[in-house]
């Protein structure tokens, strides 16, 4: 990942996708808004919800918890849609993630994370008091 | 990419953009709208609109790993988010019965 | 009589004076005048003329008078001598005989007489046949008046059973009408209760409507504190919303602020103090929230138990109304059984005054019937006595001899002499017997007595005997020469009838007809006897 923080820590935004907890540097945030209203595609995969329109722009949404397997929980009071950059920096591209809740920032340790892989899910870590498996957008589209 | 016009039709509940220039006739056969393009014959439930210059965005690669249907971009009309359809790979939902189609690349 | 028998003695002396005066005279003017001889002469001729009037039209006519009453005087004396004899026959009732007698009487009083003897001879049949009728009629008013005396007391024993049967009603009655009596006072009393309930139940719906009103303005109140909390809700949903909000605004601040690199680090802090602001601002919401929450259910509670209340209540006073409708009813039915029972109470006391009263009027008809009872064993008497009488009546005219077959004395005659014909021929003598009393239902014997008195032959009627032995006094060779009608008909030599008495045969009032058996030389060689059984005489 790139942009890390100085002193080996990333700030993160924690958001409740499901039954985890996920965290997402906020280098690869651009907004956080409420849910968008989504419009199915026919034939999509299980983690494209549809396309929605943010700023103007047509935006792909797809669903954090499924994304990451994460077991759906109950309705959200808040759900919200996290304006995310995916794919390479070179040429990432907006993305929407449909999530129940933004929690807070926190600060993300490297040294305290614990690898998993190469794909999206990064690894997991103890973010405020919590557990919390840490993503990384960039590698969404080749996963 | 700015389209020149896209008629916008709704099916099932779902818009979709096609480029006026493959729209060879439209035609209303008893509440059914029948558009028949240079490759296919379609039938919509309605059109929505005929969009001039429109700006149509490049389709999403992200898009393109969980969607498979081939299409030249993505627009926004009236607010909505609508997929500007490939006229050589239309969707099956748009092809009217009994009308064969093959996708052509 | 006697100045007509005298008056021809008197006219010859009249004329025989006057000629002795005429001649005087005649001799006196004779001499006074010189011609004595010619008036001599005269008086001659005149008193030779009178003479000779006063024979042929005095003397002969009295001559001729005096025999003819000497004839009249014979016969007069024929026909007392016949008269006599024929009231000497009818003395002893033989009409018959009087027929013989009246050829001798005189032409004038032939018919008369015979038409007296048959108006008599019919009169005294009418008679018996009346008497027979009579009674009969007797008889048959006996037996009637003997049923209805039994009828009467049956009627009677009826009436008293009858007569303890409406005491009985009439106690019973009487402890209807008391039981009426107090069912109408309970009734009355229930009817109060009823009406005292009523009212209650009124009250306690008035009541409860008034507890419905106010449970009605607490649910109006507590809903009005509902909608101020929906109210507050909504402003605390809109504080979260901005919470949420300003929250996610900080965290976009803090996304911008890590894009912008370390230019954005203070804006960054800003963003964190944001957030931590929109945080402390959530938890607020939260706490009122869940304060209100705490209120709203209380709230909620109370509405609740406002509505649950309100439903109690309206319940309460659905079943007071029930209640209130079921006392109406209550009433309603007592009213109307009190009043039942007032007029039960009412016709009771009457049906006991009418029980009192057709007591009293079955003791009067008892009474009355216990009088009808007497009045109908007198009448019974009184018929008893009205068929002795026309037994007697009827007795009295078989005293006559009459040329009837009704008459008794008549056909024993007629059997006696048919039996006397027969004299010594036993065997006849008792078919004869067996064949009259066979012939004869009102006959319940037929004997034959010999001049000495022994019982010489009888038969018994079967039907009057019906199995009855015959009376042991009644046998061949038994002496009836005690009995008075034996002594009778011996004694006068016809026939006699004697008064009733009662038969030993059968035990009813029957009587004897014996009359004399005379031989070819009207000796009486026995006398002929029947018991006429009196209900069988009458029913001919």
């Amino acid at each position: 990942m790139t942009n890390v923080a100085s002193g080996g820590t990333i700030r993160c935004l924690l958001i409740r996708a499901g039954e985890c907890l996920c965290a997402i540097p906020l280098t690869q945030l651009r907004r956080v808004v409420r849910a968008l209203v989504v419009h199915p595609l026919p034939g999509s995969a299980p983690e494209l919800l549809g396309l929605a329109e943010f700023a103007g722009e047509p935006l792909p949404i797809l669903d954090l918890a499924t994304l990451i397997s994460a077991s759906p929980v109950a309705t959200p009071a808040f759900p919200i849609t996290v304006i995310a950059w995916a794919g390479p920096p070179d040429r990432r591209e907006a993305i929407g993630l449909a999530a129940d809740a933004a929690l807070e920032i926190a600060e993300l340790s490297i040294a305290q994370m614990t690898l998993a892989g190469d794909g999206v899910l990064q690894g997991d870590a103890v973010l405020a008091g919590q557990p919390a498996r840490v993503l990384n957008l960039e590698a969404l589209e080749a996963s | 990419m700015i389209a020149d016009e896209l008629f916008v039709v709704e099916r099932h509940g779902r818009w979709w953009a096609i480029p006026a220039a493959v729209v060879e006739r439209l035609d209303d056969d008893h509440g059914e709208i029948r558009i028949r393009t240079t490759t296919a014959m379609l039938q919509v439930d309605r059109v929505v609109t005929l969009a001039r210059a429109v700006s149509v965005t490049a389709s999403s690669r992200i898009l393109g790993r969980f969607w498979d249907q081939p299409h030249e971009g993505l627009a926004v009309i009236r607010g909505r988010p609508v997929v500007v359809l490939d006229p050589r790979t239309l969707p099956v939902e748009l092809i009217c019965e009994g009308e064969p189609h093959e996708p052509q690349q | 009589m006697n100045r007509n028998n005298n008056f021809p003695a008197i006219l010859g002396l009249l004329i025989t004076g006057l000629l002795g005066i005429a001649g005087v005279i005649a001799l006196v003017v004779a001499q006074s005048y010189g011609a004595p001889a010619l008036l001599f002469d005269l008086f001659v001729v005149v008193g030779i003329g009178l003479l000779a009037g006063y024979v042929v039209f005095c003397l002969l006519p009295y001559l001729r008078l005096l025999r003819v009453t000497s004839e009249a005087k014979n016969s007069a004396r024929h026909t007392e001598e016949v008269i006599a004899r024929s009231l000497e026959h009818l003395q002893a009732g033989k009409l018959t005989a009087l027929g013989s007698e009246v050829d001798e009487l005189p032409t004038n009083l032939r018919a008369t007489f015979a038409g007296a003897v048959h108006a008599l001879s019919t009169l005294i049949q009418q008679i018996q046949n009346s008497s027979i009728e009579v009674a009969g009629a007797g008889n048959g008013v006996q037996s009637t008046a003997s049923e209805l005396a039994s009828g009467s007391s049956e009627q009677a024993a009826a009436v008293v059973e009858i007569t303890a049967t409406m005491e009985e009603l009439a106690r019973t009655a009487a402890q209807i009408a008391a039981n009426a009596a107090s069912q109408a006072q309970l009734s009355a009393q229930a009817e109060a209760a009823g009406n005292a309930g009523a009212a209650a139940v009124d009250d306690a719906a008035g009541g409860v409507e008034e507890v419905q009103k106010r449970i009605v303005a607490i649910a109006a109140r507590a809903d009005a504190l509902g909608t101020r909390s929906k109210e507050i809700y909504r402003v605390l949903d809109l504080i979260t919303e901005i919470a949420h909000e300003t929250h996610i605004l900080s965290l976009n601040a803090a996304i911008e602020a890590a894009a912008a690199g370390e230019h954005g680090r203070r804006f960054g802090v800003v963003a964190d103090e944001v957030r931590r602001l929109a945080q402390r601002s959530q938890e607020s919401v939260d706490s009122v929230r869940n304060l209100l929450d705490d209120f709203s259910g209380s709230i909620r509670a109370t509405v609740v138990a406002t509505e649950e209340g309100g439903k109690d209540a309206s319940r309460v006073f659905e079943r007071a109304r029930a209640a209130a409708s079921a006392i109406d009813e209550l009433r309603d039915a007592l009213a109307h059984t009190s009043s039942t029972a007032r007029e039960t109470s009412l016709a009771t006391e009457q049906q006991r005054t009418a029980s009192d009263q057709v007591v009293l009027t079955l003791k009067e008809v008892s009474q009355v019937i216990q009088r009808m009872a007497e009045g109908l064993q007198h009448f019974s008497g009184t018929a008893d006595r009205l068929n002795h009488l026309a037994l007697t009546i009827q007795l009295l005219t078989q005293s006559f001899h009459l040329d009837s077959p009704r008459s008794l004395k008549h056909i024993g005659e007629q059997w006696a002499a048919e039996i006397g014909a027969q004299a010594g021929h036993w065997e006849a003598i008792e078919g004869r017997l067996a064949e009259v009393v066979q012939a004869n239902a009102f006959m319940e014997i037929a004997f034959l007595v010999g001049n000495q008195g022994a019982m010489l032959g009888f038969s018994v009627n079967p039907e009057w005997a019906a199995g009855r032995p015959t009376p042991s006094n009644i046998a061949i060779g038994a002496s009836f020469a005690d009995r008075p009608w034996f002594q009778a008909v011996m004694r006068d030599g016809h026939t006699i009838i004697t008064s009733l008495y009662d038969s030993m045969l059968t035990g009813e009032r029957c009587f004897t007809v014996a009359t004399p058996v005379c031989d070819s030389h009207q000796a009486v060689v026995g006398v002929l006897g029947f018991d006429v059984n009196a209900r069988g005489w009458t029913k001919i």
